[in-house]
């Protein structure tokens, strides 16, 4: 079911015990949310369609680490691989699936990259996110669930990503290319 | 309404421009530092300026316009640098950059486009130039290895063509040795011939003689006479007899001259069939091969040799 209306306010200082509801948000095709962060993935900045997506107010994400809006059914292997790829000092384009204060989800095509002051110092990261199209993210959705599966059987966290990470990157050597092809593939094809 | 009269009610005036001024002045201060390219640069919001709506919309407006730019000038040298490094697949999103953006994007896309096709000709270009190099590569190895094969060949036909010559020019020695022996056992023949003419003829002689005897002896001679008869007829067959001895010598004679002859031309064609075999192994081989240390003149399998170096110097700066 899709929901376009702003979410409702949320209760403070809740969002560690937030539950998806399986409600699925959207926004509009013209829009961009925007936020940045500080090196460390803190939140610095949350433009106003963040806000109102997300259903956070401004003074609940600023000061908050990034994965305050961390879906459960994203797989770690898609983080790991953004900060590996953030790291290397290059953009990541990845099909997100982020999660509301109140529980509902929002698919998102984000483009993140390293932001840096005058002197070439890294000052943070800068991501600004598109509405998918509904059958990119059907593509898409599948290689994520394998992923997602494979986590879920290690026990700890660091053995999960590092197992899914291993699928991530079998599955994209055997369709004989990079992570980055793969998501213009999908771009390309499902993004018109 | 509630929010505009709680803010009525709880502000004057004069602390309300007084919040207008200072979120004038904040906002000056961002716009300043986009203006001068630093596109990290936002509005923030402070409690007491949330609380007023225009300034709210103002503050979200001002970002907004700074989000996109930002937005913009990331994906767009981002799009830039991937297809100046061969990443075509990298596209510069339309989707979320309106107006002028979107036009500008969408010139940037195309230019992209431009960029790939040229190279999709230039890679095309390389791949046929690399393609004609291993076609040409396989004709020239493939020719050269046959001049190679021919040329070897050739010289080991040459070679045996030498040597039966060699063969046929002492056979025809020994022949022309036979001949001449023939020749000088003829020559003897004829000499013993004529003796033994000479002594039919003197016999001959003296058969008459004896007869004349004979006759003059009367009956007591007669059968002398007989005798010399039957001697004088010895002496006429042995005459007819050296005739024809004589004749058969003599068809010997042409016919040894005629091998002769025939064996002297055979031995002349000989000798220029070594020289047309030297010519042959000269043109396979080079003169060198011939007389050491004499100018070389190139011969074929070497020819076949430089033909694959150049034609390998050749392919490896096609191929570059």
């Amino acid at each position: 079911m899709l929901d376009t209306r702003p979410a409702p306010p949320p209760a403070r200082g809740a969002h560690r015990t937030i539950r998806p509801t399986g409600v699925e948000r959207t926004f509009a095709a013209d829009e961009l949310i925007v936020s940045k962060t500080d090196p460390r993935g803190v939140i610095t900045y949350a433009n106003d369609v963040f806000l109102r997506v997300s259903g956070y107010a401004a003074r609940d994400v600023m000061g908050q680490p990034h994965n305050l809006i961390r879906h459960p059914e994203m797989p770690r292997a898609v983080f790991q691989l953004l900060w590996d790829t953030l790291a290397q000092g290059q953009e990541l384009f990845a099909y997100i699936n982020n999660l509301a204060s109140d529980g509902a989800h929002y698919w998102v095509l984000a483009h993140v990259t390293p932001s840096h002051g005058p002197d070439g110092r890294l000052i943070g990261y800068h991501s600004n996110r598109r509405k998918p199209s509904p059958r990119a993210v059907d593509r898409i959705r599948p290689l994520y669930d394998q992923l997602l599966a494979e986590e879920r059987r290690h026990p700890t966290a660091k053995a999960a990503v590092a197992a899914s990470s291993r699928l991530l990157a079998e599955t994209i050597e055997q369709r004989g290319g990079s992570y980055e092809e793969l998501v213009w593939s999908v771009i390309s094809s499902e993004e018109r | 309404m509630g929010i505009r009269g709680t803010r009525a009610s709880s502000r004057t005036d004069a602390e309300e421009l007084e919040l207008y001024r200072a979120f004038v002045r904040s906002l000056t201060d961002v716009c300043d530092a986009a203006a001068r390219g630093d596109l990290e640069a936002r509005s923030h919001l402070d409690p007491a300026i949330e609380a007023v709506p225009e300034l709210r919309t103002l503050h979200d407006a001002a970002n907004r316009m700074l989000d996109v730019a930002d937005a913009f000038v990331r994906e767009s040298s981002a799009a830039l640098t991937s297809a100046a490094e061969g990443r075509f697949h990298r596209r510069l999103l339309e989707r979320g950059l309106l107006g002028a953006y979107r036009s500008s994007a969408t010139a940037i896309n195309s230019a992209r486009a431009a960029m790939q096709e040229t190279a999709g000709r230039v890679i095309e270009a390389q791949t046929s130039r690399l393609r004609m190099a291993d076609e040409f590569e396989s004709v020239v190895l493939a020719m050269s290895e046959q001049v190679a094969t021919a040329s070897t060949e050739m010289s080991a036909s040459a070679s045996g063509l030498g040597t039966a010559a060699a063969a046929a020019s002492t056979e025809v020695g020994t022949a022309q040795q036979t001949i001449a022996s023939l020749t000088q056992s003829s020559a003897e023949i004829r000499e013993i011939i004529a003796m033994i003419d000479a002594v039919a003829a003197q016999t001959r002689l003296l058969a008459l003689n004896a007869t004349i005897e004979a006759a003059r002896a009367g009956e007591a001679g007669k059968g002398f006479a007989v005798v010399a008869s039957e001697v004088k007829d010895l002496a006429d067959q042995t005459g007819r007899a050296t005739e024809r001895v004589t004749a058969q010598v003599e068809q010997i004679r042409q016919a040894a001259d005629a091998v002769a002859s025939g064996m002297g031309t055979v031995g002349t064609t000989v000798g220029e069939m070594n020289a047309l075999v030297d010519g042959i192994t000269a043109a396979v081989d080079g003169s060198s091969s011939l007389s050491p240390g004499a100018d070389d003149t190139t011969g074929l399998s070497q020819m076949a040799e430089k033909l694959r170096s150049e034609a390998t110097g050749f392919l490896a700066e096609m191929r570059r």
